[in-house]
């Protein structure tokens, strides 16, 4: 990576904590709250840009920092779900020429998917909270994010579009 | 292994190590009920090798005490036998102490079962004051005499014997009679007027005719008579009394 790119990655990741600490949450039922996960959406990105190894460090990094802002009683719960979707990014952009889009899109739901089943289960208290119920708002919330990931696909993203 | 550990995959297994090492450091109850579910599994998992190893443990105490098992049946059964013991020596005791004659116990040793001969050793011998001729009784009456002495043991005839006859005494008014053996436990009593009174159930006892026998050893039990004979005399069948089967220990009339 030059220093160009490491100064652009910088600013634009600065820029997407300031709108992700504003954007505001949706309520989609009494026991459920959906928020747009754009950091997740950046590591997309990433991943069609960089090599796999980036794609890792960079869901670390990610995760980690979405920890200490988020809930730094729980260091390390984003960190662990953005690590594994890292390097199942990194997979999906290895066969970006070879799959069709439909097995993209289904490949992209499992990594939404694996992400916030990690990340609901090390975040609920299973004394209180059944398995269903995790499994439940981890789907809905992978569907949300996968709307919003077509949305920035199609009209945000220019040259390097994540499905093409 | 090293070979397939390229930069991605040691980026993934440090980065997953620093993530779970971060997440397992809090004291948070989340934290605490994922530790409870993971110990949980791992559990499961060694479930069938805690399992295993518990039969082996198992096994193992089973064959232990299986021979404790061994060992405290062997030690009981010495136990029942000490019982039995006591409880005969006790027995002999008693006898010992109501009879009249001077009496010396002596264990069989040996029992010599012949056509012709019955005798059994005694351990017994000329250092022990015992003579030849000496009476031998158990504590149910008598057994035979000694025949043979040795310094440490002697032979004693049983009254089983073809030739032994003793002289005896039977009925209410005590008529003298001779005994002989005829079979197993039986014998007969002959020379006993018709007129005696004699029932079935009668003691026989010793004469004291006899410069061997002392009088009034009991010696058998009337079990059969037979007047209807052309004989003067009747035919008394009896039934030995001593224990001739199961000798232990027996008496000799010093």
């Amino acid at each position: 990576m030059t220093k160009n790119k490491i100064y652009n990655h910088i600013f634009l990741l600065f820029f997407i904590f300031i709108l992700q600490f504003y954007l505001p949450s949706i309520v989609f039922s009494n026991d459920l709250i959906l928020f747009p996960d754009l950091l997740l959406i950046y590591l997309v990105y990433i991943s069609v840009l960089y090599d796999k190894y980036y794609v890792i460090l960079f869901g670390f990094i990610f995760g980690l920092l979405q920890d200490f802002i988020s809930q730094s009683n729980l260091l390390g719960l984003f960190a662990f779900s953005k690590t594994i979707s890292g390097f199942l990014f990194g997979i999906l952009s290895r066969y970006d020429r070879v799959w069709k889009i439909l097995i993209k899109i289904s490949f992209l739901f499992l990594i939404f998917e694996i992400h916030y089943l990690f990340a609901s289960y090390l975040m609920f208290d299973r004394n209180f909270t059944p398995f269903i119920y995790i499994l439940k708002v981890s789907t809905i919330q992978t569907i949300f994010m996968l709307i919003i990931l077509m949305i920035v696909n199609k009209f945000i993203l220019i040259d390097n579009k994540i499905i093409k | 292994m090293i070979k397939y550990l390229n930069r991605d995959t040691v980026a993934l297994i440090l980065c997953l190590t620093l993530s779970i090492l971060f997440y397992f450091s809090s004291s948070s109850p989340v934290v605490n009920s994922v530790k409870t579910e993971i110990s949980d599994f791992i559990s499961i998992i060694t479930y069938p090798k805690s399992y295993y190893s518990g039969l082996m443990l198992i096994q193992e105490e089973n064959s232990i005490l299986e021979q404790k098992l061994v060992r405290m049946n062997m030690l009981n059964s010495q136990l029942l036998k000490y019982e039995k013991e006591n409880s005969e020596l006790k027995k002999l005791l008693n006898f010992y102490n109501e009879q009249p004659w001077s009496l010396q116990i002596a264990k069989v040793v040996n029992d010599n079962y012949s056509f012709l001969m019955r005798t059994i050793t005694i351990n017994l011998g000329i250092k022990n004051g015992i003579e030849t001729n000496l009476p031998v009784i158990d504590i149910n009456g008598l057994i035979g005499k000694i025949e043979i002495v040795g310094d440490r043991a002697s032979n004693v005839q049983l009254i089983t014997d073809k030739n032994f006859i003793v002289s005896v005494r039977v009925g209410n008014d005590m008529s003298i009679g001779e005994f002989k053996a005829t079979h197993k436990k039986l014998g007969i009593v002959y020379g006993v007027r018709k007129t005696a009174d004699v029932k079935v159930g009668d003691i026989v006892y010793t004469s004291g005719i006899s410069t061997i026998y002392p009088d009034s050893i009991p010696l058998a039990k009337v079990v059969n008579i037979n007047r209807h004979n052309d004989k003067p005399f009747q035919d008394i069948e009896v039934e030995i009394l001593a224990d001739l089967i199961n000798f232990n220990n027996v008496f000799v009339v010093l």
